[in-house]
C-alpha cells in the first residue's frame, strides 16, 4: 500500500462513518469511546491537496459514542448512539447533532432515551429513517425533523449491526442477530428472510450488495466473509476467509460490488475481490479485449498498519477509490485502491 | 604294460616263444612268485579247456539244425518238379483246343463286329435319354462342375438334332437342370456361410459359363460386405464386456474379413482397390464399435481386462495388416491405444478422488463418534492416498508390460506421451485433487463448515507427512516405473508438489487452531458475560476461566497424542506486571507489541497451541471491551487474568505473547472502569489456589448493558 495516510486520535474509538452528504471532500466522522474523559466526534478530511489528513473535533456532551451515522442529506448533521456513565445511573440514548464549524461543541437537534446499550445505527437516504439496534431490539425512527419513533421490532438475541437494503425503497432492513442474519420488512415487521447460523458464534456485520438485489455479505467471529443469495439461504453462495479473528465490519464498494472491505480484531484491513458473485460476473467471459487484466477472486490488498483491533471501515463518498479504517487505539488510516486494481476494475 | 612287452613274450600272440618266456620268468621272479605263477597258469589252462568244450557243443547244435533245414528244402523241390510237369501238359491241351475254335468261328467274324457297333449306338442313345436324370443326380450331389461340363458337351452335339422331338425334350429338361445349377452357384456366392473353396469354385464356374466378370465381382463384394455387417450387428448386441467383444470380434469378424480379402485377391487381383475400400469401411465400423466399448468402461479396476483386450485387438489388427496386403490400419489403432490409456488414467483419477472423499468422510464419522486416535486417522488418510495412487500406477503399468504387444511400438507413438500422462495427468492431478479437497475443508465450503476442528488437524497432518516423505517417494516411483527422466522440465517438480502440500497443511492447521481457539474463547466469553458488576470483592477465579484453561490443556494433550512429546506443563514465571506491577504498568501495555495472527504455524505442539491461545485470549479482550466494570469487576478480571496467564503460558512457544495479551485484556478492562483499583499480587496467588466457589453466590442483579 503505497498511498495511505495516517492520523491518530488520542482516545479509544470504535465507530466511524463517511460524510454521506458531502460529495466534494473525502471526509469521515469518528466518535470516541471512553468513560474516563469527555468524548468527541472528529471530522477527518483530506486537505493540503491530498497530502495529509486534517481534523476538526467537536465535543460530544452525551458521553461515549457507541454508534454513529451521518445524515444522508445534510453534511453538517449526524446522529449518535451514546452511553453516559458520569451520573449515578448510566444514561443511554439516540441523539441528533449539528456540527457548526465555528463552535467546538456539537449542537443537539433532538434525542430519544433508551434503557440499554445500543450497538448500531443506520440512516436511510430514501426515507430519511434511522434504525437503531441493541440487545433484542430494533427500533425505527423518522428523522424529519428529529428522532420520532415509528416502530419497534422485537428480535430474539443480541443485534450487532443493521443495514438498509438499497433496493427496497427503505422498506427492508437487514440485521445480524446472534449467529443469524435476518431481513425485516418494515411494512409487515416480519423477519421473512433468514440465514440461520451464518457464522460460528456471532454475526458481527452485514452489508447488501449495492447492485444485486438478493445478495448480501455477512461477516462474523469465525473470520469468514460469506455471501448469501437470500432466495437460497441454506448454503452460502460464496465464502472466503480474510481474517484470523473476528471480523467487525464488512463493506461493499458502493459501485464495484466485487470489492469488499473487511476489518477485524487481527488488526488487519483486507480488500477482497469476489468477481464471480458480483454484478459484473458476465464480464468474466473473455471478450475481444484480451489485454485488460481481470481481477482474480481473493485478497487484493492487506493493510497491516494498525496495531490494535480494527473496528470500523468505510468507503469515501467523494472519491470511490478511498477508504478509511479505524482501530481501537484511535488510529485512522485513509487508503486508496492501488492503481493496478483500479485500472483492472475500470477495464482500462 | 602289454604295450612294450615284446610279442615273443605275449601268450596270446602267434610268435610266442616258450623258452624266452620261461627264461624271463626264471630270471625275474622269486620262488614264491614262480609257484604262484604256476598255480595261476594251471587255473588258466583249466578255464580255457572248459571254454573250448562249451564252444564246441554250442556250434555243434547249430550245425545239426542247419542240416535239418537243407533236407526239408530238398523235399519241397521234388514236389514242385512234379507239379510243373502236369502244368505243361495242360497248356498243350489248351492250345490244341484254341486251334479248333479258330476254324469254327472263321465265317461269322463279320456278324460279330456289326453286333458290337449296334450295341454301342444303343448304349449312347440310352445315355442321351438319361442325360437329364444324370445331370439332376450330379446337381443333387452338388457336383456342379460336372453338370456344366456334361451339359455343354451334350448341348453342343445335340443341338443339331433339336428338331427331333425326343431330343428336344431331353435338351429342355437338361437346360432346366442347368439353369437351377446356375442359380445354385449364384446362391453359393451370396451365401455367407459357404466356404472359400465353394466360392472360388462357383466364381470359376460362373465365369466359365460366360457370366459377366464385373457382375460376378459386384455380387461377391456386396455379399462379403453384408456378411461383415451382419457380423458387426451380432457383435454390437452380443458382448459381455470389452474383452468379450474383442474376443468375439477376433473370432468372427476379423477372420471373416481376412478370408474375404484373400479369396478376393485370388479371384480378382486386378480389383483390389474396390475390395480394400469396402473392407476399410467395415473395419472402420468395427473400430468405432470397439472404441466406443473401450471408452465406456467406467471402473478403474477393470484396467487389466482393458489392457488385455487392447493388446489382443492390436495384435489381431497387426496380423490383419500382414495378411491383407495394402490394408493400412495402424494409425487408428495406435490412436485408440492412446485414447484408452488416457481414459483409464481419468478413471483412476476419479477413483482416487472418490476414495479420498470416502476416507475423509469416514474420519469425520469417526471423530463424530468421539474417536480419540488422531494419529491413526491422519495416517489412514495419508495411506489411503498413497495406496490409491500406487494402485493406479500399478494398473497403468499394465500398459507398458513387456508381454503386451503394443509396448514394443516406437516410444514416440505411445510410451512417451503415456508416461508423461501417468505423471502429469494421474499423479500430479491426484495431488491436485487432494489439494482441492484441502482447500474445500480449509475454506469451510458448504456444510464442511460444521466439521469437527480435529478433522482439519488430522487432514493437515496427513498432508504434512505426505509433503515430508511420501510425496517425493510417489513421484520418484512414478518416474522410475515409467522410465521418465527425473529432471525433465515437462514434468511438475517435486518441489512444487511438496510446497503446495505444505501450504495446504498450513492452511488447515491454521483453520484448526482458529476453530479451536474460537470454541474455547466463546465458552470463556459466554461465561464472563454473566458477571461483570459484582458487589463484592472476588473470592475465586470464575469457573468459565478455569474451564478455558482446562480445555486448553485437553487440547494440548490431544496434540501430544498426535505429535508425541511431553505433555508435562513446564514451570513458568508469572507476568511481571500482573504480579508486581501497578496500574501504570498495566496501562503501558497499550503500546505493547502488535500480536501477529498470521504467523507461520509449525507442526509442533507449542506452535499450534500458541495460535489457539492467541485467538482465545483475543476473544477474552474483545468481550471485556464491550463491557463496563465496577471496582470489584476489575478485581475479578485481574484474578482471571492472573489465572489465565499462569495456566496458558506454559503451553505456548513464546510466553511473552501470553503475558502481553493478558496485559492487554487487563488494560482493556481498566479502560472500561471509571475508578479502577488493582488487587495486591499476593492476594492474587492466594485466590487462584482456592477451589472454585459456586457461581450463584457471586451473581448480582445489578446488571448493566448486555
Amino acid at each position: 500500500m503505497a498511498e495511505c495516510l495516517m492520523f491518530g486520535i488520542d482516545m479509544e474509538a470504535r465507530c466511524m462513518d463517511a460524510v454521506v452528504a458531502d460529495e466534494e471532500t473525502v471526509a469521515f466522522l469518528i466518535g470516541t469511546q471512553t468513560i474516563k474523559t469527555e468524548n468527541q466526534v472528529n471530522k477527518l478530511y483530506v486537505g493540503n491537496e491530498g497530502a495529509r489528513i486534517l481534523s476538526r473535533s467537536f465535543r460530544h456532551p452525551a458521553g461515549e459514542v457507541r454508534a454513529l451515522a451521518s445524515s444522508p442529506s445534510n453534511p453538517t448533521v449526524l446522529a449518535t448512539c451514546a452511553a453516559d456513565f458520569t451520573g449515578v445511573e448510566p444514561k443511554y440514548g439516540l441523539y441528533v447533532w449539528n456540527m457548526d464549524d465555528d463552535k467546538r461543541t456539537l449542537g443537539q437537534i433532538g434525542n430519544e432515551d433508551f434503557d440499554q446499550y445500543l450497538h448500531g445505527l443506520v440512516w436511510d437516504s430514501t426515507t430519511n429513517r434511522t434504525a437503531v439496534v441493541g440487545t433484542s431490539i430494533v427500533r425505527i425512527f423518522d428523522m424529519t425533523p428529529g428522532p420520532q419513533a415509528l416502530q419497534t421490532v422485537p428480535v430474539d438475541g443480541e443485534v450487532f449491526e443493521a443495514t438498509w437494503s438499497p433496493h427496497n425503497s427503505g422498506n427492508l432492513l437487514g440485521v445480524s442477530v446472534g449467529k443469524d442474519v435476518v431481513c425485516i420488512d418494515t411494512r409487515s415487521a416480519k423477519d421473512d428472510l433468514k440465514v440461520a447460523s451464518a457464522h460460528s458464534h456471532r454475526t458481527l456485520s452485514i452489508d447488501f450488495n449495492p447492485n444485486l438485489q438478493h445478495m448480501l455479505a455477512s461477516a462474523g467471529d469465525d473470520g469468514f466473509v460469506r455471501i448469501w443469495d437470500m432466495r437460497e439461504p441454506s448454503q452460502p453462495f460464496f465464502s472466503f476467509h480474510p481474517h484470523a479473528h473476528w471480523i467487525w465490519q464488512i463493506r461493499y464498494h458502493p459501485v464495484h460490488d466485487q470489492l469488499l472491505l473487511s476489518v477485524g480484531s487481527d488488526a488487519c484491513v483486507v480488500l477482497s475481490c469476489a468477481q464471480t458473485v458480483s454484478s459484473e460476473v458476465d464480464d468474466l467471459t473473455p471478450d475481444e479485449d484480451e489485454f485488460s487484466e481481470r481481477l482474480e477472486d481473493g485478497e487484493l490488498e492487506r493493510i497491516d498498519e494498525h496495531e490494535e483491533s480494527v473496528y470500523a471501515c468505510a468507503w469515501s463518498v467523494a472519491d470511490p477509490w478511498t477508504f478509511a479504517s479505524l482501530s481501537f487505539d484511535g488510529r485512522v488510516i485513509f487508503s486508496k485502491v492501488s492503481r493496478k486494481h483500479k485500472y483492472a476494475l475500470m477495464q482500462l | 604294460m602289454g604295450s612294450y612287452k615284446p610279442s615273443v613274450l605275449d601268450l596270446t600272440k602267434a610268435d610266442f616263444d616258450v623258452d624266452a618266456y620261461v627264461a624271463r620268468l626264471l630270471k625275474e621272479k622269486s620262488l614264491d612268485d614262480l609257484v604262484k605263477e604256476e598255480e595261476e597258469m594251471v587255473a588258466s589252462v583249466r578255464r580255457l579247456d572248459s571254454d573250448v568244450h562249451q564252444i564246441v557243443y554250442e556250434n555243434y547244435n547249430k550245425f545239426l539244425t542247419a542240416t535239418n533245414t537243407v533236407r526239408k528244402i530238398q523235399d519241397e523241390f521234388n514236389q514242385l518238379d512234379t507239379e510243373m510237369e502236369s502244368l505243361s501238359s495242360s497248356m498243350k491241351n489248351i492250345s490244341a483246343l484254341i486251334g479248333d475254335l479258330g476254324g469254327v468261328l472263321g465265317d461269322k467274324r463279320e456278324d460279330i463286329l456289326q453286333l458290337g457297333s449296334s450295341y454301342k449306338v444303343v448304349k449312347s442313345l440310352k445315355h442321351i435319354f438319361d442325360l437329364p436324370s444324370v445331370l439332376q443326380s450330379h446337381h443333387d450331389e452338388r457336383n456342379y462342375g460336372e453338370v456344366i461340363r456334361l451339359y455343354k458337351l451334350a448341348s453342343a452335339s445335340l443341338s443339331q438334332f433339336s428338331d427331333v422331338e425326343t431330343v428336344k425334350r431331353v435338351l429342355e429338361r437338361s437346360e432346366r437342370v442347368y439353369k437351377t445349377t446356375e442359380e445354385q452357384l449364384m446362391e453359393q456366392l451370396k451365401n455367407p456361410a459357404s466356404s472359400t473353396e465353394s466360392v472360388t469354385n462357383a466364381v470359376d464356374l460362373l465365369m466359365n459359363i460366360g457370366r459377366n466378370r464385373d457382375e460376378v465381382h459386384k455380387v461377391l463384394l456386396n455379399c462379403s460386405q453384408q456378411s461383415l455387417q451382419s457380423d458387426l450387428r451380432e457383435l454390437d448386441v452380443n458382448h459381455a464386456d470389452v474383452l468379450d467383444l474383442v474376443d468375439k470380434g477376433c473370432g468372427s469378424f476379423i477372420p471373416n474379413l481376412t478370408l474375404i480379402a484373400t479369396t478376393h485377391d485370388r479371384l480378382f487381383p486386378d480389383k483390389q482397390d474396390q475390395m480394400l475400400a469396402m473392407i476399410k469401411i467395415e473395419l472402420d465400423a468395427f473400430h468405432s464399435l470397439v472404441s466406443r466399448v473401450f471408452l465406456s468402461s467406467n471402473d478403474a479396476k477393470d484396467c487389466s481386462i482393458v489392457v488385455r483386450a487392447l493388446d489382443r485387438y492390436y495384435r489381431k489388427i497387426s496380423t490383419c495388416r500382414h495378411v491383407v496386403s495394402g490394408l493400412e490400419f495402424s494409425k487408428p489403432t495406435i490412436d485408440l491405444i492412446n485414447e484408452v490409456s488416457i481414459h483409464e488414467i481419468d478413471l483412476s483419477l476419479t477413483r482416487i478422488q472418490e476414495e479420498l472423499r470416502n476416507v475423509l468422510n469416514e474420519s469425520r464419522q469417526a471423530l463424530n463418534n468421539d474417536s480419540k486416535d488422531l494419529a491413526a486417522l491422519a495416517s489412514k488418510i495419508e495411506h489411503t492416498f498413497a495406496f490409491q495412487v500406487k494402485t493406479a500406477l500399478a494398473n497403468l503399468l499394465l500398459f507398458t508390460a513387456s508381454d503386451v504387444t503394443f509396448s514394443a511400438l516406437p516410444p514416440e507413438l505411445f510410451h512417451l506421451s503415456f508416461a508423461q500422462n501417468a505423471h502429469e495427468r494421474l499423479l500430479v492431478q491426484a495431488f491436485d485433487k487432494l489439494l482441492q479437497l484441502a482447500d474445500d475443508y480449509a475454506d469451510a465450503k458448504g456444510d464442511l463448515r460444521f466439521v469437527s476442528p480435529n478433522l482439519l488437524l488430522v487432514f493437515a497432518f496427513a498432508l504434512q507427512h505426505l509433503s515430508n516423505k511420501s510425496a517425493v517417494y510417489l513421484l520418484n516411483l512414478c518416474r522410475e516405473q515409467f522410465a521418465l527422466a527425473a529432471a525433465s522440465d515437462k514434468l511438475t517438480s517435486a518441489t512444487k508438489v511438496t510446497t503446495d502440500l505444505k501450504l495446504r497443511a498450513q492452511k488447515l492447521v491454521r483453520g484448526y487452531a482458529e476453530r479451536n481457539g474460537h470454541e474455547i474463547g466463546e465458552h470463556l466469553s459466554k461465561g464472563c458475560e454473566v458477571l461483570y458488576q459484582p458487589s463484592t470483592s472476588p473470592s475465586s477465579v470464575r469457573s468459565a476461566v478455569r474451564r478455558a484453561v482446562e480445555e486448553s490443556l485437553a487440547c494440548d494433550q490431544e496434540l501430544t497424542q498426535l505429535l508425541g512429546g511431553e505433555s508435562k506443563v513446564k514451570e513458568t514465571k508469572t507476568s511481571r506486571r500482573l504480579g508486581a506491577g501497578g496500574l501504570e504498568a498495566a496501562r503501558d501495555s497499550l503500546w505493547c507489541e502488535r500480536i501477529d495472527f498470521h504467523q507461520q504455524i509449525h507442526f509442533n505442539k507449542a506452535s499450534i497451541m500458541s495460535a489457539i491461545v492467541k485467538v482465545l485470549l483475543k476473544i477474552f479482550t474483545e468481550t471485556i471491551r464491550l463491557q463496563t466494570y465496577s471496582k470489584f469487576g476489575i478485581e475479578q478480571i485481574q484474578v482471571d487474568c492472573y489465572y489465565l496467564q499462569r495456566g496458558l503460558a506454559s503451553l505456548v512457544a513464546d510466553e511473552v505473547v501470553v503475558n502481553s495479551m493478558v496485559d492487554q485484556a487487563l488494560s482493556s478492562a481498566l479502560k472500561r472502569c471509571v475508578d479502577p483499583v488493582l488487587v495486591h499480587p499476593s492476594r492474587l496467588a492466594q485466590l487462584c489456589e482456592q477451589l472454585p466457589v459456586q457461581l450463584g453466590q457471586q451473581r448480582t442483579s445489578s446488571s448493566l448493558g448486555y
